[in-house]
This record gives C-alpha cells, structure tokens and sequence, in this order.
C-alpha cells in the first residue's frame, strides 16, 4: 500500500517526470562493427561535427557515433567491402544544431570517400586512396600514405608525415605540409598560407600556389632540388644560396619577383607561385 | 597582328600534326610572337592527358548532365560522353586559362540545366524552332553562377555565404589576373594564375551543384 509520504516523492518528481518525456535527451550513440576484406572502401557524408578515422589491424570497419540533435540521423550499412556512412538532417532545420561525431576505424589499407561540412575531418594511419570534400570543415592528416584528395571551400590543412601523391585545394584555407614523404604535391590556396617543413623526395614534383599570403619552404641543408619561385606582384626571399639555373622567360614589361636555383643535385622540382603573396625559403 | 600571323593561327591544327606549307615554316622563322604560341600550344598538348585527369569531374556528375541533355531533348542520338569527348578535343589547342574557362562553363551551365531547368520542359513549339542563335557565354556564365547563387540563398542559407564569399575572392583575382594579363599577353606565370583561379571556380561551383548543399532546409 503507498504511504503519503511515498506520494509526495513521486508528487516533487513528476514535473521532471513530464518535463523529460516531452523532451528527451537527443543524444544517441552507435557502435557498428563491419567485416570487410581485401581493401576495404569507407564512404562517408557528414553534415556537422568531427570525423576521425584512424587505421588498425583488423579485418574490420568499426563506426562508432554520437548524435547531438534532434532532427539528424545517423546510419552506417555494408554492401559488400564497401560501408557507408550517412548523416541526414530531417526536414527543414538548422544543420550546424544538428551534430554527429564519427569515431572509425579501418583496416591499414582502405580507401576513404570522406564528405563533410562543418566540422574537422581527420584522418591517421590509412594506407590507400583518400579523397575529402569538405565546405568549412578542416582537415588534419596524420601518416596517411596513397592518393590523398582535399578539395575545400574554406577549411584548412594539416598533413604531418603523409606519403604518396597528393593534390589539395582550397579557397580560404591555410595548408600546411609537415615532415612529408609525398612524391608528388600541387598544392593551391587562392588567398591563404601555405607552409612546407621538411625535405623532398629524390624525382619528386612539388607544385606549391597562392594568389595572396605567404608560401614558406623550410627546407634542412641536405635538400637537393631545382627551384622555380616567382610571385608576380609580391617578394620572393630566401636565406638559402643557390646556385642559378639557365635564365628563364623573363617579362618585358612586368617585373615580377623570381628565384630559380639548383640546390645540390637538384634531385627534386619545386615550383613555388603567387600572383601578389610573398614566399620565403628558409633553412630549417 | 599581322597578316601572316593570322594565316598561322587558321592552320595551327594542321601544323601541330606535322603538315607545314613552307609559308608557314618561313614566317615561323623570324616571327617570336607565333614561336611561343606554338611552344605553349605543345607545352599544353604534352600536358593534356593530366589535364584531362585532373579536370574529370566524379561519373555521377556525368550521368545527371547526360540524363539532363537527353530529357532536354539538346542530344538525341550520339552519347554524351562522345559530345563532349569532341568537345574537349575541339577546345584543347586553347591556352590552358580558356582550357579551364571552357570546362567551367560547360560545367555550369550543364549544373543550371540540371538544378534549376527540369522542372519545366520546353514546349513542343520551342522543340521543334531552328538552331539557336550564338551565345553570350560571358554573360551565360555570370547569369547562371547568379541563379546558382540565388537558389542557394533560398534553399540552403547557412551555406550561401560561404560560397558567396569564397566566390567574391576567387572572382576578385580572375578581374585582376584578366587586367594583368590584358596588359601583358605573354606572362605565363600570369596565366598560370588565372588558370588556377577558373579551376578554383569550378572547385567551388560543382561543389554548389551537390545534392546536399541545393537541398531545401
């Protein structure tokens, strides 16, 4: 039989009771797991909030998710090697209210088809071919080895340690390459920074360009490459004697900033381009 | 330009292939101008299969711009991919700036075709009219990236902005690389950047045409 006093608990409570009923919590998780062979594609649209997606050494795809909202949802489903990964706001509301953060992980060797917004894209470990469209979001990679793909209207780039070929575009956004082992790099940013630490690959290509802001190299001595560099309406600076190449097409009537030089052995070719941003070659 | 100048310009297909009439190989001798259009022509004709990879939007773009051509009745028997296969072939001796142009506009007007025309099919009437008359393709382009813009503003406004603004900046350095290059035809670095500036546009523009960003919130 209930006491009085046990009512008057229950009296206290129920608008709380009420409250939570009409508005439950909107935050859900998931936690997916994926047996995938051979190499494995993850394909993935996201609306708003963070994508991580780090390798490991199972035959597996794991998706684990977050939802903060109440009108998004949030899917993950296999057809074959391939997993796909959805976020979908319902019905007509405000996308950046509407969150979900990604946790993956993949097999080493996989291939990304990553689609985000807004938010942070990163990426560790993959060993494959990895493309990422992103509206504002950043991109941060971390050891990445393949065909690496960035296109984004206004976010950033950092790539530390990434291997491979890869070719980044962005309107906005400032790119960073750290320590890289990449072959092959065109790299264009119509008004941000672009900042290059590291060595280059003997053979490799490096096509690095701006149309305002700065492009810095920061090269350790040993590097051995020819250098092409010219920022037609900026300055061109660097602190690292080189030894001239054959003269090049100069202008007749413009006088834009240039420097070519073989450095070494001049193993690697650097072509470094602004129209009005400055570019600096410093000795690391 | 001179006379002879022209005369080159009109055979320059032939001559890239090998067939030179001696008028031609004589004025190429003294004249410096059409050295370094021939020498940029072949710069980009050695460069033209990265181009074509670099510039090769994903198939399902291809497909909804092939679906769109065939229900606006524009093709009608030769496959798409063969029409602009042509396309691109007819265009590649352009300089690498109108290469890039080229593809935006194709691109572009393809997206409006796609995004803003299939709603409402032409009349048997308009169907069946003459060719129609040359198109503006500046003011082609401006109008559409206009209604793209527009269109966005109303389905998608929290992303509007950025694009507007993105497109402002990229806009901004097309007007100054034009002006630059205007005043010095010559500069290849100049048209580099203009060449990066249109891909960047393009960038942006095909990023607009996804489905996600022109949906309704």
């Amino acid at each position: 039989m209930p006491s009085w006093a046990g009512a008057r608990r229950f009296s206290r409570l129920l608008p709380g009771v009420l409250i939570l009923a009409a508005f439950p919590l909107y935050a859900e998780h998931f936690d997916r797991l994926f047996s995938v062979g051979g190499y494995p594609l993850l394909s993935l649209r996201q609306i708003s909030g963070d994508v991580v997606v780090r390798a490991w050494n199972r035959p597996e795809i794991r998706v684990l998710a977050s939802v903060k909202g109440s009108h998004v949802v949030a899917d993950a489903t296999q057809q074959g090697s391939r997993v796909e990964v959805v976020s979908e706001v319902v019905g007509q509301h405000d996308e950046s209210k509407e969150v979900v953060h990604y946790e993956i992980y993949v097999p080493a060797e996989s291939e990304l088809q990553l689609h985000s917004h807004d938010g942070l894209v990163r990426v560790e470990y993959v060993r494959g071919d990895v493309a990422i469209e992103t509206r504002t979001a950043n991109v941060e990679l971390k050891e990445v080895a393949g065909h690496i793909n960035v296109k984004t209207a206004a976010g950033s780039l950092l790539a530390d340690r990434c291997s491979g070929r890869m070719e980044v575009r962005s309107t906005s956004g400032d790119l960073k390459f750290t320590e890289p082992a990449l072959a092959k790099l065109t790299a264009y940013t119509t008004d941000g920074d672009i900042a290059y630490e590291g060595d280059f690959q003997p053979g490799g290509m490096y096509n690095l360009s701006n149309h305002a802001g700065t492009i810095e190299l920061r090269i350790p001595k040993q590097a051995s490459f020819d250098l092409q560099a010219s920022s037609i309406q900026g300055q061109v600076t660097g602190d690292v004697p080189a030894v001239p190449l054959a003269k090049t097409w100069q202008s007749p009537t413009a006088s834009p900033q240039r420097l070519a030089g073989r450095y070494l052995t001049g193993d690697a070719s650097v072509r470094l381009s602004s129209f009005s941003g400055t570019i600096r070659i410093r000795w690391k | 330009m001179e006379a002879d100048c022209r005369n080159l310009r009109r055979e320059l297909g032939a001559y890239l292939e090998g067939e030179a009439s001696p008028e031609l190989l004589a004025h190429l001798e003294h004249c410096r101008h059409c050295q370094n259009l021939v020498e940029e022509l072949r710069s980009i004709e050695r460069a033209a299969p990265q181009i074509a990879e670099t510039y090769e939007p994903r198939p399902a773009l291809w497909k909804q711009i092939e679906n769109a051509v065939y229900a606006e009745g524009l093709v009608r028997e030769r496959p798409f991919s063969g029409w602009f296969r042509d396309l691109v072939r007819e265009w590649l001796p352009l300089p690498a700036p109108a290469l890039a142009a080229a593809y935006l506009v194709v691109l572009l007007i393809a997206g409006v075709v796609i995004t803003f025309r299939t709603a409402t099919p032409p009349l048997p009437a308009q169907q069946a009219a003459s060719p129609a008359p040359p198109v503006d393709i500046a003011a082609e382009l401006t109008s559409a990236e206009q209604t793209m813009l527009a269109e966005m503003e109303r389905l998608n406004p929290g992303a509007s902005p950025i694009y507007r603004n993105n497109l402002a900046t990229v806009n901004y350095y097309i007007d100054l690389c034009q002006r630059t290059l205007d005043q010095d035809p010559g500069n290849p670095d100049v048209r580099h950047s203009l060449d990066q500036a249109y891909t960047q546009k393009a960038d942006l523009l095909s990023a607009m045409l996804d489905p996600d960003e022109m949906r309704s919130r």
